[in-house]
């Protein structure tokens, strides 16, 4: 085409174009315009040439449009009947996909375990978890290689079924707690662990109650949102749980807040239905009294080295309570002004003369509990006494009394009963 | 929407199509754009940043507000609806314009929402995509989740106080479920999933006999027995209603939902959304990014299906200790041996998503460059499958034995029909290898 215009016109640098706007077209630069023959329709005007149309071009036009159409149409056609054919093959595709899916979370799990040095882990039907040097798999990875301290951990549901672990904040009590979650989950989900040895006693439910900052942002009472998860835990928790509490009762006054965790550890312990494997960090070292009354709490803290008034945290879990806070420690190593820090010293010294030693405390809430009874109510930190009459029917062997007997016992708790009122 | 007397043909086309896609914004094709009409206009313009035009109705009618996109720039402008939890319905032109015809005939071809979305870029590969339809009757949940862009189908029965855990716990981009139960839920269900499309039907999609009928017809099967789902009510009710939903919105062509699995009470540890988050496995506390997280400590995979796979397992430790073992067994199988774990990990790294591939294929919305992926991906097995020779523990073998056949027959089917690198677009021509049909060369 563009060869029999160039010879019709004798214009030489003639083109024949293609746009989308106006489809095919003829090309004349400016210098060459008066050579345009008559059945030149002028499209467009370009800064140096100008753009023609003619019947006889577009008549072409329409032919080669009309095949290249055509061809694509085909071509639509045998790609739908293709697609058709391949459509069938979708069981064995899936089956594939499925298989190689697999494969390549099984193979992930393995490079995981060779990079990081994880072991296998023994996973069985006791109710004891028993981890030694388990490390925290996230945070291991964000300190330089050998900075990180394993820590050794057991809990079993007949022996030490509540841990209550103390220490001051910032000694790394919730990375533990965060640690033993994620070691059991990563051994029941098939991976190998990051600790020496590892047996876990199947778990079937992991419940948390972590920190209090997260919610805040959200506008919502961080102590309501804080009870809502708890409620859940007692009412949802099994002897094959494990549950991790992290400082139970912040949200709200340190009385408040002391008695409600120590009613839940309580319940925790007691409830039969319930008895899940618990770890309790918590910043109230009041509680680790609670490991000489209730028979499966056993107490854990995490050590510091104090020298002078240097504290150097350990990040290592160590039997026995922590029965100081250390907070002012904290406060002088987050840069606080040092003759604030020397104030702070001297205002505690002065309430701790005031104020009583924990096993003060203990007696004191042991007076109190015994003039509470008396008045007709119970006091929250120990454990009501139980009534003397179902005491003495608990012991009372029928077998050896006769039905005599057994009247004029009944008669006797009647009349006590009725005196009580 | 109150419906204008006088109306033009084209704006008559509209208010029909509008009024059978009342839930879904309508993007009606004009030539070169897509429009949108009044309400849908309004909103559209607002959440894509569009001038608010309005068109004269002609006729003496009222003018009506209108946004549109241009038709190249649509795959961005739906990926920023769909991410927006809107429901799109879109409507083409189905012939050229011809002279001295008043309207041309339109369709609508394609209903894109969150929870059925299948293009790459409405998709996240790490992640599978979940519709999840639910029935709740006398205390009993039923709750089923399919995955349209990997075929992935499920469905559960359990307490009803169990509701809100199992819908944490799936996290689906779009909630169907009886108009009856958005009643009463609706408020509770934007507070604790807001981003997640609700979307109503009428009770009686749920009706059991209908969702019977309905699977046993599409997975061509006498009873459910085979599935482990034959005693289940309110389980079926809800998969039926998935699968009516998911067939009228691709035009019935679901072919690549094989089978229906039922995901049982007891097998898995539970993991409640504040646990999940607490520990940090998916997203981390600080600001809810996936770095310093369990996952992406873990996340080694050499595939998107692994990728999903390893998410899934996460949110589901198993509570079998002959399971947990035999995952145990494999992976001790490739940690002892380094050498065939590396050829493991090269052979997968040249496999792409399979999964995705065939549901766009299925679902009739491939291109000719998914063909030519698949054949490749397909090349790509049995070089794995010979990585895993002398594997011997259960899962390994079972894959390399039953799970990793070697397709030739489909590898060839698509070497002889498509060039190698065909254009991405069916229109571009070119895409037929030559010697397929005498006629195009």
């Amino acid at each position: 085409m563009q060869a029999r215009e160039r010879e019709r016109t004798g214009i030489p640098s003639l083109k024949v174009g293609y746009n989308k706007a106006f489809g095919y077209y003829i090309e004349i630069t400016k210098a060459n315009m008066d050579r345009a023959p008559d059945d030149y329709l002028r499209k467009q005007t370009l800064v140096n040439a100008e753009r023609f149309i003619t019947p006889a071009l577009k008549e072409w036009e329409a032919k080669i449009l009309g095949a290249d159409e055509r061809a694509k149409e085909l071509e639509k056609e045998l790609f739908q009947q293709l697609r058709g054919e391949v459509e069938a093959w979708v069981d064995e595709v899936q089956r594939t996909a499925r298989a190689v899916a697999v494969v390549d979370v099984l193979a992930c799990l393995a490079e995981v375990a060779a990079v990081n040095d994880y072991v296998r882990p023994e996973v069985d039907e006791s109710t004891g978890i028993d981890i030694r040097e388990g490390r925290h798999p996230v945070v291991e990875g964000l300190l330089p290689a050998g900075k990180f301290v394993p820590n050794d951990f057991f809990v079993d549901g007949e022996r030490e079924q509540v841990l209550i672990i103390t220490g001051p904040n910032m000694a790394g009590k919730s990375t533990i707690l965060r640690q033993i979650g994620l070691i059991v989950l990563l051994a029941q989900l098939g991976s190998f662990v990051p600790a020496r040895t590892a047996r876990v006693g199947v778990v079937d439910r992991i419940f948390t109650r972590v920190g209090a900052s997260d919610n805040l942002a959200r506008g919502e009472s961080t102590f309501l949102v804080e009870m809502n998860e708890s409620a859940n835990i007692l009412n949802n928790a099994s002897p094959r749980s494990l549950v991790l509490l992290d400082e139970i009762g912040r949200g709200t006054s340190t009385f408040d807040g002391l008695s409600i965790a120590w009613a839940m550890t309580e319940y925790l312990h007691d409830t039969a239905s319930i008895q899940p494997r618990t770890l309790f960090a918590t910043h109230y070292h009041e509680l680790t009294e609670l490991e000489e009354s209730l028979a499966r709490v056993k107490n854990y803290s995490v050590a510091v080295r104090k020298e002078g008034d240097n504290v150097t945290f350990l990040h290592r879990l160590v039997p026995g309570g922590c029965d100081h806070s250390y907070g002012i420690e904290v406060a002088r190593l987050a840069g606080m002004p040092r003759n604030l820090i020397a104030r702070a010293r001297e205002v505690l010294r002065t309430l701790e003369a005031n104020d009583l030693t924990p096993s003060e405390r203990k007696t004191q809430a042991s007076v109190s509990r015994e003039a509470a009874v008396a008045g007709g109510q119970m006091n929250l930190f120990d454990r009501p006494p139980e009534d003397p009459v179902l005491t003495e029917l608990r012991k009372l062997d029928l077998g050896k009394t006769t039905p005599l007997e057994a009247l004029v016992t009944l008669d006797r708790w009647k009349k006590e009963m009725e005196g009580r009122k | 929407m109150a419906r204008p007397r006088d109306v033009t043909p084209a704006m008559e086309q509209y208010l029909r199509f509008k009024d059978e896609h009342r839930d879904a914004v309508l993007l009606f094709r004009m030539g070169d754009f897509y429009e949108t009409f009044y309400d849908d206009a309004k909103e559209v313009s607002g959440l894509l940043g569009l001038a608010l035009t309005s068109r004269n109705n002609g006729r003496g009618g009222e003018s009506v507000p209108m946004a549109g996109v241009p038709h190249h720039a649509l795959d961005t402008y739906l990926a920023r609806l769909i991410k927006a939890g809107r429901k799109v319905a879109i409507c083409e032109q189905m012939e050229a314009p011809q002279k001295g015809k008043a309207v041309v005939r339109r369709e609508v071809v394609q209903v894109v929402s969150p929870g059925t979305a299948l293009s790459d870029n409405l998709l996240d590969q790490n992640r599978n995509n979940y519709l999840l339809g639910l029935r709740v009757e006398s205390n009993r949940l039923g709750a089923a989740v399919a995955d349209l862009s990997t075929g992935d189908f499920r469905t559960m029965e359990k307490d009803v106080d169990e509701l809100w855990e199992v819908l944490e716990r799936i996290s689906p981009a779009e909630v169907l479920a009886p108009e009856s139960w958005v009643e009463a839920n609706e408020d509770e269900m934007t507070r604790r999933m807001p981003g997640t499309l609700l979307v109503r039907a009428e009770d009686w999609h749920f009706g059991f006999a209908y969702a019977h009928d309905l699977l046993l017809e599409h997975f061509r099967v006498n009873s459910l027995k085979g599935f482990g789902c034959d005693l289940l009510t309110v389980g079926v009710s809800a998969a039926g209603a998935v699968l009516a939903y998911l067939k009228q919105n691709q035009k019935g062509a679901v072919s690549h939902i094989t089978r229906l699995s039922r995901e049982s009470d007891s097998a898995y540890m539970g993991l409640d959304l504040v646990t999940q988050r607490n520990l940090e496995l998916i997203t981390s506390i600080q600001d809810g990014r996936r770095e310093g997280t369990l996952l992406s400590l873990l996340d080694r995979t050499c595939t998107a299906m692994g990728a999903r796979t390893l998410r899934a397992w996460l949110a589901q430790p198993l509570l079998e200790i002959s399971r947990i073992e035999s995952r145990q067994d494999a992976v001790e199988d490739l940690l002892r041996h380094p050498v065939r774990r590396e050829s493991v990990r090269e052979a997968l790294k040249h496999v792409g998503d399979l999964e995705r591939l065939m549901s766009r294929i299925c679902c009739g919305r491939c291109s000719p460059r998914d063909l030519v992926a698949l054949k490749t991906s397909l090349q790509a097995i049995p070089v794995l499958r010979d990585t895993l020779d002398e594997a011997v523990s259960e899962l390994l073998v079972k894959a390399r034995c039953h799970g990793l056949p070697e397709l030739c027959e489909l590898v060839e089917l698509i070497r002889r029909t498509v060039v190698d690198e065909p254009p991405f677009q069916l229109n571009d021509g070119g895409i037929i290898r030559e010697g397929n049909k005498a006629e195009l060369d």
